[in-house]
């Protein structure tokens, strides 16, 4: 008894059943988040006790069926045959219990103990719609437990449920479904002929769930199992081909929604008469043709509104942390231990400067993630694909490749993933080329920095005026591309509106920290490392007197000839450019680097005490939360006035005016997408010819760019 | 029986047939399923979805190249090119 027993629990489910938000509701704080091996899909775990058993959860991936098809699909069945859990727990979207229990039906042939999570319960019943729970469970075999996962209600129920089948998991196997007698005489030869000729496999699969797979000539189980569909006996398959004609994969599936839609007869009930919801009044002018689409532009609007209002506050008040008290008291702390000047300078104008520069940017960052998420869990974000599929047609796209752009906002990674949600691989592909062309959150921090000297006034503006000049661009390349390397019909849009939900403020905190930590890890490995690489080849050969001269210098020097006709040829934009590759926030870090002062230049201060300087950090603090908090009734969008004048501003004053200032932006916001970027088109499809593509396209097209806007300004006298 | 392009707002159908259209054919060739880039078809996606033979659908909206329809409980956009080859038969109330 010592020795407590663990349990694994599959979770799986259609998507928008609440999974996740019945995964964070029992497990919160305790998930753990890595990858499904050998690809990119989240991988969800948790570990805990529960009335002393051990339980493990392992997220399966949603999908709508167990089809080998898209990738989410492959993961869940892989995982359920090779490595089956303890039980499955199969989320249920009450309000649509038709569609969700197609994949019940799939999973229950796998032979597996399986509790069902009849979940979004509250709002089915507030529907009107009546279901029949326990009628359910004794029809399938399974224990079907009523939950809300947004009210945490049922929770526990769940869990005990979950506790007792896997105690008696014998007497929890779900019920065998009748397929009908043609196809299980069919099941029959094919188990004759397993047991003579291929009786090992037996062992290795759910007998059931196997047959099923070899009468549907299921190309991967058929592999694996190192048969081929020659070798098998012909008459079950001629049999049922006689009788109901060629395809019996299509069959099959008719068989399993037939078995759903008779189970939902007797166990479902809908009310007569239906009263138009608030989702569909809604919907009824989100979607309407002509106010859709403003409609969407002003909720964009918003979004930048908010995101830049009440983080700038945040990012300034980092940036007085990073530039006032942690470099003094770096100072204080080595020079006490007696460490030489130059680690002094690496800790300060390396570490702190580069790292310093780009933490900044982690409100903004963060505060659009929160938004992104919200629009997200709302609902808004498959209305906004729907908007825009018509002008998606003209880049030879259709409506739900806007989904991965727009979080491409967010970050560029995070879009080339999401063309996973598009069925097909054209579409993939060239999604995934125009995604560099949308502005991420670390292309903010070069804007915000530029547009804070050179455009005070008109902050907010000028930045959106580069995101919209990033879409433009989409625009007219996805038209190019259509015409040359993707010719061919644009492809068709089936898609989920879901209903309008709001989100709870826990669950969106959560997703906001999953998305945005990868920045804070950036910035403490990656950009940390970089900082002082970068230090080193400003610092090295050693000794060197002026920055010029150094490794970086040089290699600036040379290719900053090619950005001379761009209007910023200089040695420190070019330097900064070749370490932006790495990831586009370390152009401002470098910067940061290059101009960050000379020791001498400080002068002689008062220097605060070790009290002053914390009380100060939280005073401010406190003001940046007021700061946000008001900015929010001011209408125009507005970065933060620069009032200050740090070195690295006064520097760049120096050596940019406004024209070249926004030529430069504009080559940010188009040349080579960062590494990761490259890495991940580079891991999604298999090959870098995209990867290089969508790199090299993109540097040409940001060339081509500064030069129009540089050389025109010029010609239309706005050099000045 | 009609195809369900030809619903408007408010009427209701179900659905009778899911016709083959232009690359949307039902189950994808035996043959094809060696081909490693396979794709789930667009009419499979449909069934999968919700749109299939025997189920009502009433028609939210139909303006402009997508569709919204409500099956069951799901609002589901589609394209018009696959309304155009799904047959239905008008239901009355």
């Amino acid at each position: 008894m010592n020795n407590r027993k663990q349990i694994v629990v599959a979770v799986a489910g259609n998507p928008n059943a609440g999974k996740s938000t019945l995964i964070n509701a029992i497990a919160g704080s305790r998930l753990h988040v890595g990858n499904w091996p050998g690809v990119t899909v989240e991988k969800k775990e948790a570990g805990f006790e529960f009335e002393g058993h051990y339980i493990r959860l392992v997220d399966l991936p949603g999908c709508y069926s167990l089809s080998p098809y898209t990738q989410e699909e492959i993961i869940t069945r892989d995982y359920l045959v090779q490595e089956p859990p303890d039980l499955i727990v199969n989320v249920v979207d009450a309000t649509n219990l038709e569609r969700n229990l197609y994949l019940t039906v799939q999973l229950m042939e796998l032979g597996i103990p399986l509790v069902m999570a009849l979940n979004i319960y509250d709002e089915a019943e507030s529907k009107g719609l009546r279901i029949n729970a326990s009628q359910m469970a004794e029809t399938l075999g399974i224990a079907v437990i009523p939950t809300s996962a947004v009210k945490k209600s049922g929770l526990d129920d769940l869990l005990r449920t979950v506790v007792q089948v896997a105690d008696s998991p014998e007497a929890h196997r779900p019920k065998r479904l009748n397929y009908g007698e043609d196809v299980e005489n069919a099941l029959e030869g094919i188990l004759d002929h397993i047991l003579h000729s291929h009786a090992s496999l037996l062992d290795r699969y759910p007998v059931r769930w196997l047959l099923l797979k070899i009468l549907e000539e299921d190309a991967s189980v058929l592999k694996a199992a190192n048969i081929t569909s020659g070798s098998l006996p012909q008459q079950p398959f001629d049999h049922l081909r006689r009788a109901h004609g060629d395809d019996i994969e299509g069959l099959m599936a008719d068989a399993r929604y037939a078995m759903v839609a008779g189970l939902c007869r007797e166990v479902l009930s809908r009310p007569e008469k239906r009263n138009p919801e608030l989702t569909e009044r809604i919907d009824r002018i989100v979607l309407n043709r002509f106010l859709g689409i403003p409609i969407f532009m002003a909720a964009m609007w918003l979004l930048f509104k908010l995101t830049f209002d009440l983080s700038a506050p945040f990012g300034e008040w980092i940036k007085d942390m990073t530039g006032g008290p942690f470099k003094r008291w770096t100072e204080v702390v080595m020079g006490t231990i007696g460490a030489p000047d130059w680690t002094v300078s690496l800790v300060n104008d390396g570490v702190i400067a580069g790292v310093g520069s780009v933490l900044v940017f982690v409100p903004v960052i963060f505060a659009m993630m929160f938004f992104i998420t919200f629009l997200e869990g709302s609902g808004y974000m498959a209305r906004a694909a729907f908007v825009m599929d018509r002008a998606m047609h003209a880049i030879g796209l259709h409506g739900k490749s806007f989904i991965p752009m727009l979080l491409g906002f967010g970050c560029n990674v995070a879009g080339i993933y999401a063309t996973r949600t598009l069925e097909n691989p054209k579409d993939k592909v060239l999604t995934a080329l125009l995604i560099p062309l949308m502005s991420c959150g670390a292309r903010l921090p070069v804007y915000v920095l530029f547009v804070g000297i050179f455009f005070p006034d008109n902050s907010g503006t000028v930045i959106w005026v580069l995101y919209i000049l990033g879409m433009a661009l989409a625009v007219l390349m996805g038209f190019l591309f259509k015409k040359t390397l993707f010719r061919g019909e644009v492809p068709m849009f089936i898609m989920e509106l879901p209903p309008y939900r709001m989100p709870s403020f826990v669950s969106l905190c959560l997703h906001t920290w999953e998305k945005g930590k990868h920045f804070l890890i950036k910035a403490g490995t990656y950009i940390f490392a970089v900082s002082v690489l970068v230090w080193f080849l400003l610092n090295l050969p050693w000794g060197v007197e002026n920055k010029h001269e150094s490794y970086l210098g040089r290699a600036g020097s040379v290719i900053a000839p090619v950005f001379k006709p761009l209007g910023f040829g200089t040695w420190e934009a070019a330097s900064s450019l070749i370490t932006g590759v790495i990831a586009k926030e370390i152009v401002v870090g470098t910067m940061g680097e290059i101009y960050a002062p000379k020791k001498d230049d400080e002068g002689e201060k008062e220097q605060p005490t070790l009290g002053e300087d914390v009380k100060e950090i939280m005073v401010s603090f406190s003001g940046a939360g007021i700061k946000a908090v008001s900015s929010l009734f001011y209408l125009p969008i507005e970065a933060e006035k620069e009032e200050d004048t740090t070195a690295l501003n006064e520097a760049v004053k120096g050596h940019f005016t406004p024209l070249s200032a926004f030529a430069f932006m504009a080559f940010v916001l188009l040349y080579m997408p960062c590494m990761v970027v490259v890495a991940a088109m580079r891991q999604e499809f298999g090959t870098w010819r995209w990867a290089g593509m969508a790199a090299l396209y993109s540097t040409l097209l940001a060339w081509v760019v500064a030069f129009l806007v540089y050389q025109g300004g010029m010609l239309l006298g706005l050099g000045g | 029986m009609m195809s369900l392009e030809l619903l408007i707002p408010g009427e209701r159908g179900e659905i009778t047939e899911i016709r083959h259209c232009g690359g949307c054919h039902k189950h994808d060739d035996r043959h094809e399923q060696k081909n490693k880039h396979k794709h789930k078809s667009t009419i499979t996606h449909a069934e999968e979805i919700g749109l299939r033979v025997g189920k009502r659908v009433e028609v939210l909206k139909n303006d402009g190249n997508l569709l919204l329809l409500l099956v069951d409980e799901a609002r589901i956009a589609i394209d018009r090119k696959i309304a155009r080859s799904i047959m239905v038969k008008g239901v009355t109330a």
